[in-house]
């Protein structure tokens, strides 16, 4: 066992000396920054504030947004049009965050860089979907930066299927309304993917 | 092993006890984040059943939010991968630090 300690000793002595010149500290993340958390965290209430709205004036069942007549359909309060504003201040709200994680990402190391590339490339190969092309518009970024990247996606989704545009066929029966449902689930899937962020980046600030 | 008076057998310890209290920090919020997973996809088929049972959702809103969830559980293990890569990080400098210490002492220089 002692024998073992002494290798380890010397193991550590011989890979970190060469290193020292450069010091034999690593960053493998992009550090910490309190003007980002406190940006998402905006961005959540921002969004919170949209689907509470969506919720509180859009139809409960598919019967209800079929019966709405086409020819009013536009001047519903769940209608599209009255959320476009939203769609797209939010969208500017995620590329803001997007460049203000972008601006740190050159911040990690050789070794960090080549890390996160390899499971980011795990990642899409194990999950593949929609927003695969919009992360490939960004080269050699961090998992930071990608999952502001993935949230803009999940933004720019909404916005196709709430005008019955999008992967899928038309959920709004040609109406452009969404269903409550729909809203609650969007309020779901942004408290997980904020709470993902977040939780990630609280564990990146120094005690 | 000794080298002018620096006991490295000791450094050793010392090294491995900065790890362990870093790796300690980091493991609790693995942990969070890991059981948060496993809480939220048990919640997201629920949800989806509630609402098939109630009528207010239908195949297409189904697909449409598991598809949503699948870009979250993308994000999720990313953070799982920057946790883990944090404490990595955490613990290789608190090794390297104190061996800086260790290495300046002992050669009398701070080459470090």
């Amino acid at each position: 066992m002692k024998s073992l300690t002494k290798l380890a000793v010397r193991l550590l002595i011989v890979m970190c000396l060469p290193l020292y010149i450069s010091s034999c500290n690593v960053t493998l993340v992009q550090p910490y920054d309190a003007e980002l958390y406190k940006n998402t965290e905006n961005f959540y209430k921002k969004a919170s504030t949209v689907i509470a709205r969506g919720m509180s004036v859009s139809p409960k069942t598919s019967n209800e947004v079929r019966s709405i007549s086409d020819a009013t359909k536009e001047q519903h309060p769940g209608h599209y049009k009255q959320f476009k504003r939203d769609y797209d201040a939010l969208l500017v709200e995620n590329n803001a965050l997007i460049l203000r994680s972008l601006a740190n990402s050159d911040q990690i190391d050789k070794m960090g860089k080549k890390l996160q590339a390899k499971i980011e490339a795990a990642i899409e190969k194990k999950l593949p979907g929609d927003c695969d092309s919009l992360q490939s518009s960004f080269v050699g970024v961090s998992l930071t930066t990608r999952n502001f990247i993935d949230l803009k996606c999940v933004i720019g989704r909404w916005n196709d299927v709430h005008q019955g545009k999008g992967s899928n066929n038309d959920s709004t029966y040609g109406k452009q309304i969404l269903k409550q449902a729909n809203w609650e689930g969007r309020s779901k899937t942004l408290f997980d993917a904020i709470l993902a962020i977040q939780k990630a980046e609280a564990t990146k600030k120094d005690e | 092993m000794i080298i002018n008076n620096v006991d490295f057998d000791v450094v050793t310890e010392e090294a491995m006890v900065a790890a362990k209290r870093v790796a300690n920090d980091g493991w609790d919020e693995l942990v969070d984040i890991v059981e948060n997973i496993g809480q939220s996809l048990t919640s997201d088929v629920a949800f989806v059943a509630k609402k098939k049972a109630s009528g207010e959702f239908e195949e297409l809103d189904a697909k449409i939010f598991m598809e949503d969830q699948k870009t979250v559980a993308r994000m999720r293990l990313r953070s799982v991968a920057i946790i883990t890569m944090k404490i990595a990080e955490r613990i290789w400098n608190a090794i390297a630090e104190v061996f800086n210490t260790a290495i300046n002492t002992a050669v009398g220089w701070t080459l470090l």
